[in-house]
């Protein structure tokens, strides 16, 4: 019994000085910034911020970068839990729900005024200065961005004699054209409930944001004239075979596959896809449109989601060091800066959310031109729904788009799902 | 012991009727590893164009996949070990030993199972806590003391159970010859039990080897990733490599399987050393 | 039954471990767990007490309600059809035979296979538009037998009781194989000489003496049902519309996507009880009426 006894004294021994792991390094002026990212692998995933940070790390040789990254739930699901615990990484990507939820509770760094002091706003592209604000103070950097419709294949189009479609009565009879060839007309997956984005797009032209105010106090319920249309809109497509007979059991990236294989005409996706199109074989063949502007629609219809996603924000904790706040925002200064923007357009041709001026070879980057080329055109811009709401509204809102796509709701029922939701946080 | 020509015959088809139906995804997905994500997707049903082994350089390209094996193997090792050890001593204390009250025993089984109903995802949360609480968070250790706790259910229910199947004559023999209770466990009822140990063994290694979880929330240094966590290296934000994860998926199982047989094996080897039991 | 006395202190050494593990990762964790059930946390900020209000909320949550009977179809068509399918395969594999190291490897290699490949791989088979299942019914001219399993409202849990059950057969068969190793074999010869055919001694040897571990199988099936997660997530991300969620992906919708910490952790903390019920109320019969049996 002894010897038994004495295994287990050293067992717990050993388990005991194995956990005396890592300590805090010295402060010999060196500062160490770490980053939380949302994908696991930086190198194939987030190409960019690789190169970005190796760039920044070779100007600034008294900063050492730490990225720690997971899958985007799986890094979200940490983040949540650390920011409880107080162990956030110095720099954080966040969806932006999480952030301002983060922000009002007093996790995160109100960079107003660095970013100011920084000149950083002088570098952002307009449309994204100000993107993630709680009180109108700033609390996050975007990561990409938000710009978000349809992507068709011109080839297939051409045959069908069809054209580039804005209204939702064009819109439809391209659908039907389509689904008569016997083509799968638009590819979606129900099984990633946020691949919703041109939908968002679509309620924005239903006067989302006008009543946001009013949702959110209560005065007005999503039970309303404007959002039922909006949710009709949606099942006269489903009517009208717009999405394969699987939908619900597909997801974003199989959708995509097929897209991209030919399977299907058009496709809903965004700006953070352009590497993916260009790497595949319609990539010569690609349009891009905004979705349908609707005659009972409320405001001006011709706006589009053109904002920022993801952010990059800082943890109060780290805020407080002033030597490590300044080299965070010596980072971001070269990351938003001349340098940053240079390495994203030019060596990993995705769209900066910074000033570019260079011009884009249009033939080795059909996608990536086409983009820029309908970021600066004549739609107004607005901001994703999906943002403005809470987490869990915000996922309603998605649950309650694809149940019309599923034909799982009604229209009505489809706004008192959100009604419901959204009631909990009143 | 002999058999007619029919029932052998039915008995092979049946033998082979399971295995097909187990084995029919499993060659599936090897077949899915030889295939493009586009052929994946559009179309799962062909043969792959070539044995074209993309998936797999790929998949080595982006993973530290000795070093992801060395985790793994670590971790499941030192807690299964840990945790097959402890349990055994309180099963054992559990099944056999007398109490002065008569009831203790069922209590302490009663409450040692309650975790068997204990979803995972409910500790997450508290043992992220209790973790930074002992400073041990983000360390194999903090990852190798919840392992333990989470398999002590099964085991107790395995070991509490097999021993009570047990005859108790061997250990009573064992006390008059003047055993003491370690002897007793370790010298006389464990080697009889070989079976019980190497299927507790087993699939408490099996199950922290595919553990996700804990180790996806609490692990955030990528040099102490174990293999569950390589899925998550083929799927961004938006997009999925089917390919490189079904080929990270079979470099995953097979060593599983070896295993499994290997083990299988000694479950009958440990039969006949046990063949004292009357 | 327990009859071995030996002194305190090598009672606690042996229990101490074990107890301190448990009570440290597992019971304190679901004490907070509990204690938020109660709160009104979202997993980021101040939770504030909100009394029972989470759990009063359960029974007009629609969707938890879904949820639920998911899950008791699910218990019903692969509860029994493991207990009895993995008992039988264990017999089959407890005979010698060419290939049994293989076939037994094989039986066992969906329960390693991780989920998100048995999900990938399963979709392919159920998908009602293209999956290899309704593809040889339509070849065959069985058109009429052709079953929308997955992405439907009605068949998703039969689907998923399928899948769950070819993931787990290995698993219980195990289990079972060891059980039946420790029955000397010595046992079944004389039952052989007493002129007992082969399928009698199944019955009247082999079962009465797998007590223990059928019981085992059974706690570990009604406690696995009601942690089903990856499966259907993978399978069918819950959908169409959380209409194919079991309790645990619910669930993990709730904590994880929308984030309701308190009112998951109200979910949470009723299948804890619901299950250990069940389960409880199991070993109550069984072990009464094997008392009667002996008496």
């Amino acid at each position: 019994m002894k010897k038994l006894a004495s295994i287990l004294i050293v067992m717990l021994a050993s388990f005991a000085l194995l956990a005396t792991g890592s300590s805090e390094s010295s402060s010999d002026g060196r500062v160490t910034i770490t980053i939380g990212e949302h994908v696991a692998n930086i190198e194939t995933q987030s190409p960019h911020v690789a190169k970005i940070i190796s760039g920044f790390l070779a100007e600034n040789p008294d900063v050492d970068i730490q990225v720690s990254g997971s899958e985007v739930s799986e890094h979200l699901t940490k983040m949540r839990l650390a920011a409880q615990n107080d162990s956030l990484p110095d720099i954080i990507w966040l969806e932006q729900p999480i952030a301002k939820e983060m922000a009002a509770a007093g996790y995160l760094h109100d960079m107003t005024d660095d970013l100011e002091s920084y000149g950083i706003n002088d570098s952002l592209l307009p449309g994204l200065v100000h993107s993630c604000t709680v009180d109108g103070r700033d609390y996050g950097l975007p990561s990409e961005i938000m710009m978000v419709g349809f992507f068709y294949n011109k080839t297939m189009f051409d045959e069908l004699g069809l054209s580039e479609p804005e209204t939702f009565d064009e819109f439809i009879s391209v659908i039907d054209s389509i689904h008569a060839a016997g083509i799968t007309p638009i590819a979606i997956g129900a099984r990633s409930n946020y691949s919703v984005w041109a939908f968002q797009s679509m309620l924005t032209r239903y006067g989302f944001f006008e009543k946001l105010p009013a949702l959110e106090s209560g005065e007005l319920s999503w039970v309303n004239d404007d959002f039922i249309h909006f949710f009709e809109k949606v099942a006269t497509m489903r009517d009208h075979h717009a999405f394969s007979t699987n939908v619900a059991t597909q997801d974003y990236f199989e959708a995509k596959e097929i897209f991209l294989a030919g399977n299907a005409a058009i496709f809903n996706s965004g700006a953070w896809d352009i590497a993916a199109f260009e790497a595949s074989p319609i990539a010569h063949e690609m349009g891009f449109f905004w979705g349908p502007t609707f005659t009972d629609g409320v405001g001006d219809q011709r706006i589009a989601i053109k904002t920022s996603g993801g952010v990059y924000c800082i943890s109060e904790k780290a805020a407080k060091d002033p030597a490590k706040l300044d080299a965070i925002m010596r980072f971001f200064s070269y990351y938003y800066g001349e340098p940053g923007t240079k390495i994203i357009a030019e060596e990993t041709f995705a769209l900066p959310t910074s000033r570019y001026d260079g011009q884009i070879d249009e033939s080795q980057h059909p996608v990536l031109s086409e983009m820029i080329k309908k970021l600066n055109d004549d739609w107004a811009s607005t901001k994703e729904p999906f943002s403005s709401l809470s987490t869990n509204v915000g996922n309603t809102l998605f649950d309650a788009i694809f149940g019309v796509i599923n034909g799982i709701y009604t229209p009505e029922q489809a706004c008192q799902v959100v009604e419901d939701a959204m009631a909990l946080e009143r | 012991m002999k058999r007619s020509c029919i029932s052998w015959i039915m008995f092979g088809a049946l033998v082979v009727l399971i295995t097909v139906l187990a084995v029919i995804p499993f060659v599936w997905t090897i077949l899915l590893s030889f295939k493009d994500n586009s052929q994946i997707v559009n179309d799962p049903m062909g043969l792959p164009a070539s044995f074209d082994f993309f998936n797999y350089r790929k998949a080595l390209d982006v993973l530290d996949i000795g070093r992801m094996y060395a985790n793994t193997i670590m971790l499941a090792a030192a807690s299964t070990a840990a945790g097959v050890l402890i349990t055994f001593m309180s099963s054992y204390a559990i099944a056999r030993l007398s109490f002065r009250i008569k009831s203790l025993p069922d209590k302490l089984f009663l409450f040692l199972i309650i975790g068997l109903a204990v979803p995972v995802y409910i500790l997450l949360f508290p043992i992220y806590r209790i973790n930074v609480k002992l400073h041990i968070l983000g360390t194999f250790i903090g990852l190798i003391l919840p392992y333990i706790a989470i398999n002590i259910s099964f085991n107790t229910l395995l070991f509490v159970g097999f021993l009570r199947e047990f005859p108790l004559e061997l250990e009573e023999a064992a006390t008059i010859d003047g055993c003491n209770t370690a002897q007793t466990m370790f010298r006389i009822v464990a080697p009889v039990m070989k079976p019980t140990f190497v299927t507790v063994v087993l699939f408490n290694a099996i199950y922290i080897f595919n553990e996700f979880p804990f180790a996806s929330t609490f692990l955030s240094d990528s040099r102490k990733y174990t293999l569950s966590l390589m899925t998550s290296m083929f799927r961004g934000q938006y997009s999925m490599d089917y390919g490189a994860i079904i080929a990270a998926s079979i470099m995953m199982i097979i060593p599983e399987l070896i295993f499994y047989a290997i083990f299988q094996r000694r479950i009958i080897s440990g039969m006949t050393a046990g063949a004292v039991k009357e | 039954m327990n009859q071995l006395r030996c002194p305190s202190r090598t009672k606690i050494i042996l229990l101490a471990p074990t107890m301190i593990m448990y009570i440290v990762f597992l019971v304190m964790p679901l004490f907070i767990a509990v204690r938020y059930s109660f709160t009104d946390f979202s997993g980021i900020g101040k939770a504030v007490f909100s009394g029972v209000d989470n759990y009063m909320k359960l029974a007009e949550d629609r969707l938890f309600l879904v949820s639920l009977k998911n899950t008791m179809i699910i218990m019903g068509l692969s509860g029994v059809g493991l207990l009895v399918g993995s008992f039988i395969v264990a017999l089959v594999l407890n005979e010698d035979f060419p290939g049994n190291t293989l076939s037994k490897a094989m039986i066992f290699a969906p329960y390693v296979i991780a989920p998100i490949i048995v999900g990938l791989i399963w979709g392919f088979i159920l998908n009602p538009e293209y999956g290899l299942i309704n593809s040889v019914l339509r070849k065959l001219g069985l058109e009429s037998l052709c079953i929308e399993w997955i992405g439907g409202t009605k068949w998703t849990p039969v689907a998923v009781s399928m899948v769950f059950f070819w993931q787990l057969l290995g698993f219980h068969a195990t289990i079972f194989l060891a059980g039946i190793k420790t029955i000397p074999g010595d046992l079944y010869e004389a039952a052989l000489i007493d002129g007992c055919s082969r399928s009698r001694s199944v019955f009247l040897i082999t079962i009465p003496l797998l007590k223990e571990t059928i019981i085992m199988n059974v706690i570990l099936i009604i406690t696995g049902v009601f942690k089903i997660y990856e499966l259907v997530v993978q399978l069918t991300g819950g959908g169409p519309n959380h209409l194919s969620d079991t309790l645990v992906s619910y669930m993990y919708y709730v904590v994880f996507t929308s984030s309701r910490y308190g009112y998951g952790m109200a979910i949470a903390v009723f299948i804890l009880v619901i299950s250990m019920c069940v389960s409880f109320f199991y070993l109550r019969i069984s072990r009464n009426r094997g008392k009667e049996a002996a008496s």
